[in-house]
């Protein structure tokens, strides 16, 4: 190393800092409190206090509401269970076997997640619906359809069919916090592999399969797309549907009275399954993490049937319902047989150049780049002041932060609705987006703490060192070391926001229509053709979105 | 990382670029204009979608500098909206294009409607239009027996045919709640003597499926999951020239029909362009839209739709106003209370 | 350059535990000083101390002349003009090594052509010369500690603190850094304050050594002194691996309780007492009838580590020759201290 005369001049000057460097922190901590006060505490005591007195509390035990909420807890548990179980068996077959194909397979598993639920729905009309080229054929023969999806077995398949990545997801990233090690023990000590993954690696999945099962069933008592399309036709109510009615045809007194008290119920409900979960679920095993990559599980004679199998239904529900959906855009009219004559692209060209569709589509656009905005610098905000600059003030942050996860969004919807014309934010887009920062500010927030919480505090030490103030450490050194975890949380905002409906639903005002909510109101006005084409469009974005995104990163 | 640096703010332009050009396309203010500057209307209307757009682009033409915002939703629905608009202080629209007259005359007697006559007004068919001036008709609508025609030979030819067991669980309808037209025609049922109560509870033994409107009705019919349902006819109109096979049946005992009149909300802002496009609506260009679009139009000067009867060939039921209007809650709330 | 001192200094966590118990410590200006102490000692805390991320319960930090933290106020770490290097580097991955060198002058408002000399110059003084533009990713660990050593000597900071800096790096890479260290803070006359638990690399590099021990300060002197004069039996244990026995004094000889073991201790009052035996003090020879064995026997350059089971207790040595496990063999001990007192 060279000599060093020339940095004995003596120290650079620090500006002293006489007032402590807490009151910038201090601020900041105020205002994302502020933030959060106003985003998730302040509609969630709205909505409290509507339904505060109990005087609805009677409306809710007349047979309407206790039918609605029956289905809604029927439906939002089978179709838990069965997620948790098809989730957890892919995810098991895809990293644990030798399933042929599993790359692929594990993309076009996970491709339903990308396809909003209701859109979902419409395709599987097609497939299954009473007017689909299957039923009828099947009516022509057998003088009845061989089975309609409408009712309460259709709803809890579709919900089925779009939570159970959810699962294969949380399943997935337990299976790899797994140590291949003790299955390899098991092996050493006699069993076969079959044996082994069920008598070690399944029990110790135990708090995942929990934690998915909560986090399935609380999505999906909140879904209004599905139970819309699918169920209503057969007078299948949910709640959220008969909320939705509520609002919009007048039909009960004191609607919002009502429908407040049936939030504040399911609120209460979501909260206690999220209790049990933390409870029960969190009680996990300390594992040392095994370096070596398990070994998948040779299935030998069984390899290619259990893998056709797979392809099949996978196939089934994911490129069957596109394909559906094309169908039902490009068919001449109702009705006529599918021939090459009565297939035209003119109902595709009208539908894809309606002024309301595309006003929607550049409406939700607009929504969801704002969302995405706020949401990242919120979120970026929370996240950096809860993991590394730890105090009092900052613990209960977080947990107010992530709690509308636990809301379903129905519930949500109508809070914002309650306050909306105390606010002036009745009949505007700004309601929506009020309703979609409280919903998916989570996401950023949990984006940005896990890497975080990762970090030694050295890091910001280091700049203290140096001369930077707390808040200026803060900024310097944590936001910018997260900046890239909260841009992908915003583009999760985003690309969510976009195909959202249950929100926009029951928060739309004239001028301004989400995409999501135009193509739901093509379907309900007999439009299929035109709801159908838009929903290809929206699900072939969706896929190719993920294409990208998953292109780069391999 | 580095492809991390380079791909952020590649992000954030396309999320700026998404947010500006969905601000721009979709202005959404409503602030009152002055003379000479654009002004934006508002319409609620329950017409279907692609019809109003239609008509909207139609009007743009002629008036550039009136831009109309639509918001389409079921009758029923659009006057709950109204209701909670009113509650919370404004009324957000400036002209309603919905179903039925029953539901004007409400309006009227609260003061929520301005009046105004259009120019055209008396080369109009005279019983579309409000004797006070408050609303008047754009369409005619009769309600017709829809069937399938690949699966049924014999079309039932009246109302009363409709409740014979033959016919239990192949019947689809609009529901009341939703469709203005469905609202009206229970009204009409109620108050005919022929029919009445007793008709709709034997109806109701035939468990009709409740389509939420017109439209999932009239599809439900052509593509045979109820081959036969009771719908508007210029749907059936509609599919039967797409070639869907699907056909109307006129009810011997006549058929109710709505006017899907216009009104102008008297809170109005934009008086002037409510008032063009009233008046659009029933002019000569209006109309003959309206019978591209196979409805029967107002006016007797713009020829009526392919295959459609002329309005002196069919049985019209056509109770008296005030009867319908005051016995339209009550009919509604017995259709509730027996099929849905 | 400017010295550290620490007057009473009591350090409290939150729950009660003591952190540091009533310290006092001057580091002079330009001396190295080593800090050890087994894990909980509260090294690290006083370091953290100095450095400003605790406040002293009571007592008085003092920096040069200033006084930086006393019961009443506390300057924060911003404003000490101190250096510090982590034992995880903390080299920010978020931006490249000339924008992670330069911080500390960003702060300080200097201009960016100053700032640009000054980082080439600091990082050629630490071995990185040109390295401005990579990537801290593409760095080897120890290149990165010397990112974060010359980060930290950029400012030109009145004192230097080391928190286990090398402990994180592996031994010839920690062997040769440590040279590295000692040399540059030497040349640049800089006061350094080295926290350890690696008590061979303390005794090497520091001009003194203060050990501590749940809190307060054992003994501080130079290497020489503490090998050869350690201050309590905890010190002698600790830098040495003696081994201690307890007894008593009786007439100038140390009688060791419940075994053959004796020895001389000068003048000394008789009562309990107990002797720090090194390594080095204990002669082995074989003999089949000693009354000793073997329990251990680890090569080292140069003999053997071993490990004697004498009457009960376990005692080391270091031999020049081989042993093994089992073998009989006669000690003797050649020289020990005594010290007054009982086991606390």
């Amino acid at each position: 190393m060279a000599t060093a005369d020339a940095l004995t001049a003596g120290p650079a000057t620090r500006r002293a800092r006489g007032l402590p460097g807490a009151d910038g922190v201090g601020a900041v901590t105020i205002a994302l409190w502020i933030a959060c006060g106003f985003f998730v505490l302040l509609p969630i005591a709205a909505l409290a206090v509507l339904a505060g007195d109990g005087r609805q509390l009677g409306v809710l035990l007349q047979g309407d509401v206790v039918e609605a909420a029956v289905n809604s807890a029927v439906s939002a548990v089978s179709s838990a269970l069965l997620a948790v179980a098809l989730g957890t068996a892919f995810a098991l077959l895809l990293d644990r076997t030798d399933v042929p194909g599993r790359r692929g397979l594990r993309l076009l598993a996970l491709s339903p997640l990308l396809m909003p639920p209701f859109v979902g729905a419409i395709a599987w009309l097609g497939i299954a619906g009473p007017t689909s080229p299957v039923n009828l054929a099947w009516r022509e023969a057998f003088g009845a359809p061989l089975w309609s999806i409408y009712g309460a077995d259709g709803v809890i398949l579709l919900l089925t069919i779009h939570s159970y990545p959810i699962v294969m997801l949380v399943v997935s990233a337990a299976l790899k916090r797994i140590p291949s090690d003790l299955e390899q023990a098991a092996r050493v000590s006699g069993a076969g592999p079959v044996r082994a993954v069920l008598g070690v690696t399944l029990p110790l999945l135990r708090p995942a399969l929990l934690s998915s099962f909560v986090l399935v069933a609380v999505g999906n008592l909140a879904d209004f797309g599905i139970p819309s399309i699918i169920g209503l036709p057969e007078r299948y109510v949910t709640l959220a549907t008969l909320v939705y009615r509520y609002l919009q045809s007048g039909t009960v007194d004191e609607p919002l009275a009502i429908v407040a008290t049936i939030g504040i119920v399911v609120l209460v409900v979501a909260l206690v399954g999220l209790l049990i979960d933390a409870l029960v679920g969190r009680r996990g095993w300390e594992l040392d993490a095994s370096a070596a990559a398990p070994q998948p599980i040779p299935l030998h004679g069984a390899r290619w049937p259990v893998g056709a199998a797979m392809w099949l239904v996978v196939l089934i529900l994911t490129i069957l319902p596109l394909v559906a959906l094309l169908m039902q855009a490009i068919l001449r009219a109702p009705g006529v047989p599918v021939t090459w004559e009565n297939l035209t692209l003119d109902h595709l060209r009208t539908a894809l150049t309606s002024e309301t569709a595309l006003t929607g589509a550049a409406n939700s656009d607009m929504l969801a780049a704002l969302a995405a905005v706020v949401c990242g610098a919120l979120g970026l905000g929370i996240g950096v002041v809860v993991t590394r600059a730890r105090s009092r003030a900052t613990q209960g942050l977080a947990a107010v932060a992530t709690l509308p996860q636990a809301v379903p969004g129905i519930v949500i919807a109508v809070a914002w609705l309650i306050l909306a014309p105390r606010l002036g934010l009745f009949n505007t887009p700004w309601l929506i987006l009020a309703a979609y920062v409280t919903s998916f500010t989570a996401l950023v927030v949990q984006a940005v703490t896990a890497p975080l919480s990762a970090t030694p505090s050295s890091a910001e030490e280091a700049a203290r060192i140096a001369g930077a103030g707390r808040l200026r450490a803060l900024v310097d050194i944590s936001c910018r070391m997260a900046l890239p975890a909260a841009a992908a949380g915003a583009v999760l905002v985003a690309v969510t926001a976009v195909r959202e409906l249950t929100l926009s639903v029951l928060l739309l005002s004239p001028g301004s229509q989400t995409l999501g909510v135009a193509i739901f109101s093509f379907q309900q006005a007999g439009a299929f053709s035109t709801a159908a084409a838009w929903s290809l469009v929206v699900a072939v974005f969706g896929l190719a979105f993920v294409g990208l995104v998953t292109r780069r990163r391999s | 990382m580095k492809t991390l640096r380079r791909t952020l703010p590649l992000v954030a332009a396309g999320l700026t670029v998404a947010a500006l050009a969905g601000c721009s396309s979709t202005a959404a203010s409503p602030e009152s204009s002055s003379e000479g500057e654009p002004s934006t209307l508002t319409v609620y209307t329950s017409e279907p979608q692609e019809k109003i757009d239609e008509l909207v682009a139609a009007f743009g033409e002629q008036h550039p500098d009136i831009e109309v915002e639509v918001f389409r939703a079921g009758t029923g629905d659009l006057t709950t909206r109204i209701a909670t608009e009113r509650e919370a202080g404004e009324i957000q629209a400036d002209v309603l294009l919905a179903a039925d007259a029953a539901t004007f005359e409400d309006y009227a007697a609260d003061d929520l409607l301005a009046e105004y006559l259009p120019a055209d007004v008396d080369a109009l068919n005279p019983d579309v239009v409000d004797p006070e001036g408050f609303y008047v008709g754009t369409r005619i609508i009769p309600t017709v027996i829809a069937y399938n025609t690949t699966m049924i030979e014999e079309p039932p030819a009246s109302w009363q045919d409709l409740t014979d067991p033959e016919y239990a669980d192949q019947i689809v309808m609009p529901n009341p709640d939703v469709s203005g037209a469905a609202a009206y025609n229970a009204a009409v049922w109620a108050t005919t003597p022929e029919l009445g109560d007793a008709w709709l509870e034997a109806l109701a033994k035939n468990a009709p499926v409740i389509a939420d409107s017109n439209g999932p009705t009239s599809q439900a019919v052509a593509t045979g999951a109820q081959p036969v349902g009771i719908v508007v006819d210029y749907l059936v109109r509609e599919l039967a020239a797409q070639g869907s096979p699907i056909d109307v049946s006129y009810p011997s005992e006549g058929v109710p029909y709505v006017s899907q009149p216009a009104g102008i909300l008297a809170d109005t802002d934009e008086e002037e362009a409510a008032q063009a496009f009233v008046d659009f609506l029933v002019s000569e260009e209006g109309q003959q839209i309206a019978v591209e679009q196979s409805y029967l139009p107002v006016r007797s000067d713009v020829g009526t739709p392919e295959g459609a009867p002329s309005m002196d060939e069919i049985e019209i039921l056509s109770p008296d106003l005030e009867t319908v209007q005051g016995a339209q809650d009550a009919a509604v709330e017995t259709f509730r209370d027996l099929f849905l | 350059m400017a010295s550290v001192t620490l007057e009473s200094v009591s350090v409290r966590f939150r729950g009660g535990a003591v952190g540091l118990d009533d310290v006092d410590l001057r580091a002079a200006d330009g001396e190295f000083l080593a800090l050890v102490g087994p894990s909980g000692s509260g090294k690290t805390t006083l370091l953290r101390s100095i450095a400003g991320f605790l406040r002293p319960a009571a007592g008085r930090i003092r920096i040069g002349d200033r006084v930086v933290a006393d019961a009443g106020r506390a300057d924060p770490p911003e404003a000490r003009g101190l250096g510090m290097v982590f034992q995880q580097h903390a080299v920010w991955p978020h931006w490249n090594v000339g924008r992670n060198v330069e911080y500390p002058l960003r702060r300080a408002g200097v201009a960016r052509a100053e700032r640009r000399a000054r980082v080439a110059e600091t990082l050629e003084l630490v071995g990185l010369a040109g390295a401005e533009r990579r990537d801290p990713a593409t760095l080897s660990g120890g290149q990165r500690q010397r990112i974060a050593l010359a980060r930290a000597l950029v400012a030109r900071p009145q004192v230097l603190l080391l928190d286990e800096a090398l402990s994180a790096l592996d031994e010839p890479l920690r062997d040769r850094l440590r040279l590295e260290l000692h040399t540059l803070t030497r040349e640049l006359g800089l006061t350094v304050i080295h926290v350890t638990h690696d008590r061979s690399e303390a005794l090497a590099l520091a001009d003194r050594v203060a050990v501590l021990d749940a809190g307060r300060v054992q003994q501080i002197g130079a290497p020489e002194e503490l090998l050869q004069a350690p201050g309590s039996p905890f010190v002698a244990r600790f830098l040495q691996d003696a081994t201690i026995v307890d007894g008593a004094v009786r007439a100038g000889t140390f009688r060791a309780e419940g075994h053959p073991l004796t020895a001389p201790c000068g003048p000394m009052s008789d009562g309990a007492a107990r002797l720090a035996v090194t390594p080095d003090a204990v002669r082995v020879t074989p003999d089949a009838e000693g009354d000793a064995s073997v329990r251990s026997a680890l090569f080292a350059p140069g003999g053997s580590d071993l490990v004697i089971d004498w009457a009960g207790i376990a005692m080391r040595a270091r031999s020049a020759d081989r042993h093994r496990v089992g073998d009989r063999v006669r000690v003797r001990v050649e020289g020990a201290r005594v010290f007054a007192g009982a086991a606390a």
